[in-house]
């Protein structure tokens, strides 16, 4: 008697497919252990792994104009920009910067925007803001942890 | 030489193949339950609504237009998203809202992390989404499992649920092992041995501490930690070496029960120190946990599916004698039998079932093929009772190893 291929080989073919599913994205991964390449999903997860030996950083800073005393006030904070954090608006900066005048407005016009958002949703209690003025700040630490000093540049305000 | 190799790769299967029907059923629920609470306020379309300049989608991609995620649209696919995400934590037609929330999730978080710059943040949340969706089956913890019962019992016969589960469960902790692998290795090859040895943790904690990033964090700890420039070098070393003794985890139980806490409690210190917090990823350690205490009795003591449960209880513990008593007068039309240790009885029971009472067990219960001990009896003993006495079964959310030392210490 013979036996008929056909119900026997489906669940063969179900398991051989779950098997390719569990080994095909760890194979992937296991290649990313030594390949010197991020992407998404699949990444060497470089976070902070360069050697850092100096004593100066340079960073991006966000400072809004209140209405009405026009004084400033410091915004590096994720709650007022949520869903952005710093991070992304930091790598954001940098890319309007070396982009177009137009790129860099829409792009402050949006942040400006999402600060008022998110005070309408009760997320920050920051002050209503006249603008938005982008720092590069350089911070020097060279003379102890406590006694740092930092230098910034004026570089964007809408 | 190849036969003890066989050998030993049997026995680390055999040690590491102890998924139970219910682990991943409360692991599903975990994982999309806080996935939805996570994502829940979350608005994707802002990221529509920034200039397309930062656009960076991967080479293969770029034909894609950034136009394509309008705000409305985006905004649509949320919607969708958060409604597979609560389907598939409850367990309604588990299969079709599991592989949903896995397609829609990917594409709205893939969306974000176009925009501007990749977060490595979402990705290990992602493959525990593809492990429930693709690599598991229907489990018994789930809406589905009251509504199409049958289903499950046909399912529940073969060795086939145990198997996906074992591969889902496997599946996170190999992914977890290898981003920590991944980790270790890029440090080791962008800066060598220096990265422990040369002040570049307590550099980090400087720079995170002045640049003020004010996200939440236990206020001036970095810059504490960063005037003792030895010590941030040996929490260094010893991160890096956390790190690359990751994929012990796939293969000695005594190293996950040592290195996943390690390296949970490494990345809830990132959030605390330097406010770089890491949520999801956390979550994924729900993979390491048991939720359920069951094992299979041997052929000659089951109860049958028909015959009555058998249930043994610390005779010395004021709390199991009322809760037996409870369960002798509500329980009486299900037939549960009740036996104190101590009673001959319940000597005969274990010798056959081979099993032994260990101090600290309360409750022994033998259902069908099954037996479930300590908090697991007792909740199993609950869903006998019926009605609304079922809903006990959510105290399986709560891990084992809280939830056991929880009802011993209600001793007298």
């Amino acid at each position: 008697m013979t036996r008929l291929p056909g119900p026997r080989a489906a669940p063969s073919l179900f398991k051989t497919a779950r098997l390719l599913a569990f080994l095909l994205p760890i194979s992937i991964q296991s290649c990313y252990v030594f390949r010197d390449a991020d992407g998404w999903l699949f990444e060497n997860f470089s976070l902070f792994s360069a050697l850092s030996k100096s004593t100066t950083a340079t960073r991006y800073s966000i400072y809004g104009v209140r209405q009405g005393d026009g004084t400033e006030v410091r915004l590096d904070e994720s709650a007022y920009w949520a869903p952005l954090d710093l991070l992304r608006i930091r790598a954001a900066l940098d890319l309007v910067a070396r982009a177009s005048k137009d790129d860099e407005r829409r792009f402050l016009v949006a942040l400006k925007e999402r600060y008022r958002l998110n005070a309408e949703r009760g997320r920050h209690a920051g002050p209503p803001l006249d603008s938005i003025r982008i720092y590069r700040v350089t911070y020097d630490w060279a003379a102890g942890v406590d006694r740092p000093t930092s230098q910034r540049t004026l570089v964007m305000e809408r | 030489m190849s036969v003890g190799f066989a050998r030993l790769v049997a026995d680390l299967l055999k040690r590491n193949t102890t998924a139970r029907p219910v682990d991943l059923g409360v692991m599903r629920c975990w994982v999309f339950g806080l996935l939805f609470l996570h994502y829940v306020r979350h608005d994707f379309a802002a990221f529509a609504r920034l200039p397309a300049v930062l656009w960076r989608p991967p080479f293969w991609l770029r034909s894609v237009s950034m136009e394509f995620f309008e705000p409305s649209r985006v905004e649509a696919l949320q919607v969708a998203w958060l409604v597979l995400l609560a389907f598939a934590c409850i367990g309604l037609w588990v299969s079709i809202s599991g592989v949903g929330a896995l397609l829609v999730g990917v594409i709205l978080l893939w969306f974000e992390n176009t925009i501007a710059y990749a977060n490595s943040k979402d990705v290990l949340i992602v493959w525990a989404m593809y492990a429930l969706a693709v690599l598991s089956t229907p489990d018994q913890f789930s809406v589905d499992h009251l509504l199409f019962r049958r289903r499950f019992e046909h399912a529940s016969r073969g060795a086939m649920p145990a198997k996906s589960n074992f591969l889902a469960i496997t599946f996170v902790r190999a992914m977890l092992a290898l981003m920590f692998c991944s980790a270790a290795f890029s440090k080791l090859r962008a800066s060598g041995i220096h990265w422990g040895t040369n002040g570049t943790l307590a550099n980090l904690f400087v720079t995170k501490a002045l640049t003020w990033d004010r996200s939440p964090r236990v206020p001036g700890l970095a810059e504490a930690l960063a005037r003792h420039p030895m010590w941030c070098d040996v929490l260094a070393r010893g991160a890096l070496l956390l790190e690359l003794s990751a994929p012990l985890v796939l293969v000695s139980v005594w190293a996950r029960r040592l290195v996943a806490p390690a390296l949970f409690v490494m990345l809830a210190s990132f959030w605390l120190v330097l406010g770089i917090s890491f949520p999801m990823t956390l979550v994924c350690f729900v993979f390491f946990l048991r939720f359920s205490d069951e094992m299979e009795l041997p052929a000659s003591d089951r109860t049958g599916p028909t015959g009555p449960p058998r249930v043994l209880f610390d005779a010395d513990s004021r709390w199991c004698r009322a809760c037996a008593r409870f369960f002798a007068k509500k329980a009486a039309a299900k037939s549960l039998e009740l036996t104190p240790t101590g009673d001959p009885r319940a000597d005969a029971l274990l010798r056959d079932a081979h099993l032994s009472w260990t101090r600290g067990c309360t409750w022994l219960l033998l259902k069908g093929d099954t037996a479930y001990r300590g908090s697991a009896a007792f909740i199993e003993m609950l869903a006998i009772m019926g009605s609304l006495w079922r809903l006990g079964c959510l105290l399986y959310l709560i891990p084992r190893c809280l939830r056991d030392p929880l009802s011993s210490r209600r001793r007298t």
